[in-house]
């Protein structure tokens, strides 16, 4: 943990992105009917009223109507559907 | 477009994208989830579904490189649209449309006349087009055209000119000549604006006479005398007479159109009309009338193809007569016409004397129409002969 520390302090003092330095997922939300998740790291549990999503930061699951993923890649997720809660778990 | 079932979708997802597969459209159905896949990792994909215990089931293929393996192997369909683009590229290397633009006093068929001597033409290979030339020998074949630009645009070609300021019209003074008599008539009036007059009012004239001259005599009467040659000008009116004659029958008979109609379709090739169905007229009587042409054109080039619609008018001939006088009012009416119609721009006409003949079946009209004219025309003068000529006369006018 303390090498994550110094990370944060490194990137804090230079101004640097922290998802690239602390591999942290970037989120974009598009009104309430798409989300971006750049730097996941998989799918955990995936149906249309709920999708979780493993991160960095924590287990991140979506809530809504009629989800479903547009895209998939090693590092970029997208979803679709009406967006209703954003939470993370741990 | 594949399916999988399995408790384990999520990892499947999960191994796929960290293989570097690329995933999107993913939906659930049923107890499955589907996605769909490049059809290039499919490979990975089963090996991947094998590896999570997810049973895999295409759905379909889709997408352009489904397609392109669909129409493998159709060679005629390649032909095809090889044969399409290769015509496309021929024809295009042609020259179809030819504008003129900016002309006002040159004709347009002139110009592209003169273009059409120089290679430029609808059909003509661009390549063997010129413009630069062509700029040049218009420039030198009109003079009244100042600037000349020629545009290729595609099959295009547009000529854009700018003509020269109009000149004023040149009167001729130089060249001798004579003004004569276009028609047999009574002077009624002669002004000579150069020349000296040969004939004065209430002279007879025949067609051909000199009645203008070009001589002049200068010098005073009784010093020494000498003659100097002019273009003779000046406006002669006269009284002229035309014979009239028209007849006209008392009964006579007349189309009445039914207003019942048919149409034929014919298609013209090379001027000859290939005309496969004709409509059943039943043996009327009609009248064709062209209600519609088009004659196929690929841009200006004309291709001997044309498409033609006839209407026919049907009608039925009826007997009709007239009265003795109705006839001669009408007589009356068309010789006027006739008359008005021969009529030059100067010309009026004095009086109409008609006499009618009337025998049984027809009536006769014969009569006389006293014109005003202008009788006045320019010839070339021959010096010799009118030095003869014109002394002559020049006595007449003395006496």
């Amino acid at each position: 943990m303390k090498n994550m520390d110094i990370r944060r302090d490194v990137s804090e003092a230079l101004d640097l992105p922290k998802e690239i330095i602390l591999d942290l997922p970037l989120i974009s939300l598009t009104g309430r009917e798409e989300i971006t998740v750049e730097n996941h790291k998989g799918i955990l549990t995936y149906g249309e009223e709920s999708i979780r999503i493993g991160t960095k930061a924590g287990t991140l699951c979506i809530r809504g109507q009629g989800l479903g993923l547009k895209q998939l890649t090693g590092d970029v997720l997208v979803i679709r559907g009406k967006v209703a809660t954003l939470e993370f778990l741990t | 477009m594949i399916k999988v079932h399995g408790f384990a979708a999520e990892r499947f997802m999960n191994m796929l994208s960290y293989r570097g597969v690329y995933l999107w459209d993913v939906g659930t159905d049923g107890a499955g989830v589907k996605m769909k896949v490049p059809l290039g990792n499919m490979d990975i994909v089963s090996m991947c579904a094998e590896k999570t215990g997810c049973r895999l089931e295409v759905q379909g293929y889709g997408g352009l490189p489904a397609k392109i393996r669909r129409f493998r192997g159709r060679q005629v369909l390649t032909a095809g649209i090889l044969a399409f683009a290769v015509g496309l590229f021929f024809l295009s290397s042609f020259i179809w449309v030819i504008r003129v633009e900016g002309n006002e006093r040159v004709a347009e068929a002139d110009i592209l006349s003169y273009c059409q001597e120089l290679g430029l033409k609808p059909a003509a290979w661009k390549r063997g087009v010129d413009p630069e030339e062509i700029t040049k020998e218009i420039l030198v074949q009109f003079p009244d055209i100042s600037w000349v630009s020629v545009g290729i645009k595609g099959t295009d070609v547009t000529i854009k000119i700018a003509e020269t300021i109009e000149k004023a019209e040149v009167v001729d003074k130089e060249t001798p000549c004579d003004v004569v008599a276009t028609m047999d008539g009574v002077i009624l009036k002669i002004t000579a604006e150069r020349g000296s007059p040969q004939v004065k009012a209430g002279d007879v004239v025949k067609k051909g006479d000199v009645l203008i001259s070009s001589q002049v005599l200068i010098g005073l009467e009784g010093e020494e005398q000498h003659t100097e040659y002019v273009a003779a000008e000046g406006t002669v009116t006269a009284k002229v007479w035309q014979q009239l004659s028209a007849e006209l029958p008392l009964t006579y008979e007349e189309k009445v159109y039914t207003g019942e109609t048919k149409t034929n379709q014919i298609i013209s090739f090379w001027g000859k009309d290939a005309d496969f169905i004709q409509p059943s007229l039943d043996g009327k009587e009609a009248d064709a009338e062209i209600i519609f042409q088009k004659d196929l054109a690929l841009g200006d080039y004309k291709v001997p193809i044309s498409i033609i619609k006839e209407q026919y008018n049907i009608y039925t001939v009826e007997k009709k007569s007239r009265t003795v006088e109705e006839a001669k009012a009408e007589l009356a009416q068309t010789l006027r016409e006739k008359t008005e119609q021969d009529l030059s721009q100067y010309g009026t006409i004095d009086k109409i004397d008609v006499h009618y003949q009337e025998y049984t079946d027809c009536v006769r009209a014969e009569g006389q129409a006293e014109l005003i004219e202008r009788i006045d025309e320019k010839q070339k003068a021959e010096k010799g002969r009118d030095a003869v000529d014109g002394t002559d006369r020049e006595n007449d006018t003395d006496g």
